[in-house]
């Protein structure tokens, strides 16, 4: 068997800070296979954006250390290479598009030199070359007028073409990967729909492979053909999109899955949110590291951290991360998460102790 | 742009009227006149001499009386005669002020030179060595007094190694190697503060546009580290260093006074001091306005150079 195409095994990635180390990534394993879109899903501060910039290394170099695991493109060691190699794969092998369209251009260099500079620094050729190539480019993520357009500053676009411009650039060069970190957060509804069009369509008629970062199920059904849920560093649960919707198996799941509005839903049910914040993950106790915020918890919880196992629906490749589902001691087993949300008592003393965080979120 | 060049403009006039208005509230206020400083101590006591020359001097008018004559004589492009010398002004400050512009613009260019690379490597190299040396030089730079440098400059270059001639002044135009070895201690003495306070701009300058978003796509891009500090950092970076360097124009044509005096330059710093000292009255208005003028036209300059560098503003 072929090795996967990008592949990130246990990978931990540790920052130096003021106050000591902090772990941010903390044994986050995926696999990308050539053509497919992943998704990986959790909310902010459980490690999604670090995770896709270890793979390019672009963490501060002075701060950031990779402390185990390994990342590997083709069968190929990242982890090893140095900057200059590092450079060769960055925007030719792997590319990148941010969340924040507007910070992410540079505001004085034109559209069309920076993504010529990319086409250059890889693939070569004279001024005309790369030009006729940006135009090439704009023109397929649909820019109008992309010969005049070529010339425009950043600041001369609005945020859903801006988007546009990122997708060319990070198509520019054919990369096999493209990560994706949160690429819609910061448009609005229509425009986020627009670019998932886009970028899907793309990608379908290059063959490139997406690692999608969101927080948002609704994009993660309509793009994602497998998902990793992500929680505090570290994949708690993982399916074919299908299944995590329909047999999601983990209670972090069932709490994103709850949180999703529906225009289905009738409009006086509340949503129901995960009470709490993230751990640090500094911190964590060997436990279960949802476990503080989670409404069915049990003793053994807080006594070992459960291993990545195969979930119940017996789905390929469908794991979580939860004691709850434990062939011989798991209770969740058949447990409607849309009727039972937990243990009252329990979720009485998640809602206090969530209260007393002095900076918790409203 | 023109409306917004019109606006510049006449907030500018406002500006030259306040100004001519307080220089001559604060010249009458000084204690002493003009009469009382050309006949010295022991004239002056002679009280019918005294009034003699203050009303052929016209100083025996109200105030009022004497800003409107100034304005109206001003605004015909005439500032009037020097009350020590009674040569022209006009002609008087022209000329004082080739050495001075001179000094300022050698001054900004060693700044400049200095302080870019110096500031530029302090942020790359943030908190290590590089970075703590640029500091303690740029720090060591603000805390040095221009004129007591200048004579450390000639102690040290003048009189023990005997390389450059410690005072004087010599037209460019006249004699271009002559004048800028003259000028060479001036300039780095008047540099010094403002080399200190732009390195440190530089460096927080680059150090902000590095953590930008931009700068990882740059880098994601799989471009070099040069080419993203260069093509990417410097140019975001350079936009407020070039308005520091603008409104520090007027600053330095101020702190020509003091250089000036110590390395016998006949610039305006020397030219406003003597003008004080004699409470030459119409020269000191002339010299104010004049000064206003200068840094009011430096800082409509800053801002037309930083709208055709700057993108944004130049096409927003």
């Amino acid at each position: 068997m072929s090795p996967p195409l990008l592949e990130v095994r246990d990978l931990e990635v540790a920052f130096e800070t003021h106050r000591g180390r902090v772990k941010a990534v903390d044994g986050l394993s995926f696999r990308l296979e050539k053509g497919e879109i992943i998704a990986l899903v959790g909310e902010s501060g459980c490690g999604k954006s670090v995770a896709v910039r270890s793979v390019m290394k672009l963490l501060p170099e002075r701060t950031a250390r990779y402390e185990a695991g390994s990342i590997t493109l083709d069968g190929k060691d990242l982890l090893g290479l140095d900057d200059k190699a590092m450079q060769k794969i960055r925007g030719r092998e792997i590319a990148l598009i941010f969340q924040d369209p507007m910070s992410s251009l540079n505001p004085v260099l034109t559209i069309g030199q920076q993504i010529g500079e990319a086409i250059k620094r890889h693939q070569g050729g004279n001024r005309r070359q790369i030009a006729e190539r940006t135009i090439e480019l704009l023109r397929r993520v649909g820019i109008p007028a992309p010969e005049t357009r070529l010339n425009a500053y950043p600041h001369e676009f609005s945020g859903g073409m801006r988007q546009r411009v990122m997708i060319a650039m990070a198509l520019s060069c054919n990369p096999r990967v493209i990560l994706a970190d949160e690429i819609t957060t910061a448009l609005d509804v229509t425009i986020q729909a627009q670019i998932m069009d886009l970028l899907k369509s793309l990608v379908s008629s290059t063959g490139t492979a997406v690692v999608m970062i969101t927080h948002d199920m609704g994009i993660v059904a309509g793009a994602a053909e497998r998902v990793y849920v992500m929680y505090a560093g570290t994949v708690v649960e993982t399916a074919a999109t299908a299944d995590l919707f329909a047999r999601p198996a983990m209670p972090y799941t069932w709490g994103l899955l709850r949180s999703i509005p529906s225009l289905e839903r009738p409009v006086d049910e509340p949503l129901v949110p995960i009470e709490g914040l993230p751990p640090n993950i500094a911190q964590l106790d060997g436990g279960c590291r949802f476990r503080p915020r989670c409404a069915y918890r049990r003793a053994i919880c807080g006594q070992s951290e459960p291993p990545l196992a195969p979930a119940p629906d017996g789905a390929e490749g469908h794991l979580t991360r939860c004691w709850g589902f434990d062939p011989e001691i798991g209770w969740l087993r058949d447990t409607d998460w849309k009727k039972d949300l937990g243990d009252p008592a329990t979720m009485a003393e998640i809602s206090a102790a969530a209260a007393k965080v002095p900076c918790g979120r409203s | 742009m023109l409306g917004y060049l019109m606006r510049r403009l006449a907030s500018a006039a406002v500006v030259v009227v306040l100004v001519s208005v307080i220089a001559f509230i604060i010249v009458s206020v000084l204690p002493g006149d003009t009469a009382a400083a050309l006949l010295g101590e022991e004239g002056a006591r002679n009280a019918e001499r005294y009034e003699a020359l203050r009303q052929e001097l016209g100083l025996d008018q109200p105030i009022l009386v004497r800003y409107g004559n100034w304005v109206a004589q001003v605004v015909t492009g005439d500032l009037g005669r020097s009350l020590r010398t009674g040569e022209a002004i006009g002609p008087a400050i022209l000329a004082r002020a080739v050495p001075t512009v001179q000094l300022a613009i050698m001054a900004l260019l060693i700044s400049v030179t200095i302080a870019i690379p110096i500031g530029v490597v302090s942020a790359v190299y943030y908190r290590r060595l590089p970075d703590h040396l640029g500091t303690l030089f740029a720090l060591t730079a603000i805390a040095t007094p221009g004129f007591w440098f200048g004579i450390m400059l000639i102690i040290l270059f003048s009189v023990t190694l005997r390389w450059l001639p410690p005072s004087g002044y010599l037209p460019f135009f006249q004699d271009p190697l002559g004048s800028l070895q003259l000028m060479l201690m001036p300039s780095l003495a008047l540099a010094t503060g403002f080399t200190g306070v732009l390195i440190r701009q530089v460096r927080s300058s680059v150090l902000e546009v590095l953590n930008e978003d931009y700068i990882t796509t740059a880098r994601s891009k799989g471009l070099s580290p040069t080419t993203v500090l260069f093509r990417h950092a410097l140019r975001n970076a350079l936009l407020p260093v070039v308005t520091l360097v603008g409104l520090q124009l007027g600053a330095l044509f101020g702190g020509a006074a003091t250089v000036e005096t110590v390395f016998s330059i006949p610039g305006l710093g020397r030219l406003a001091v003597d003008s004080i000292f004699f409470r030459d009255f119409t020269m000191i208005q002339a010299l104010m306005l004049v000064l206003a003028l200068t840094v009011l036209t430096a800082s409509l300059l800053t801002d037309l150079i930083y709208s055709r560098i700057d993108p944004r503003i130049r096409r927003g």
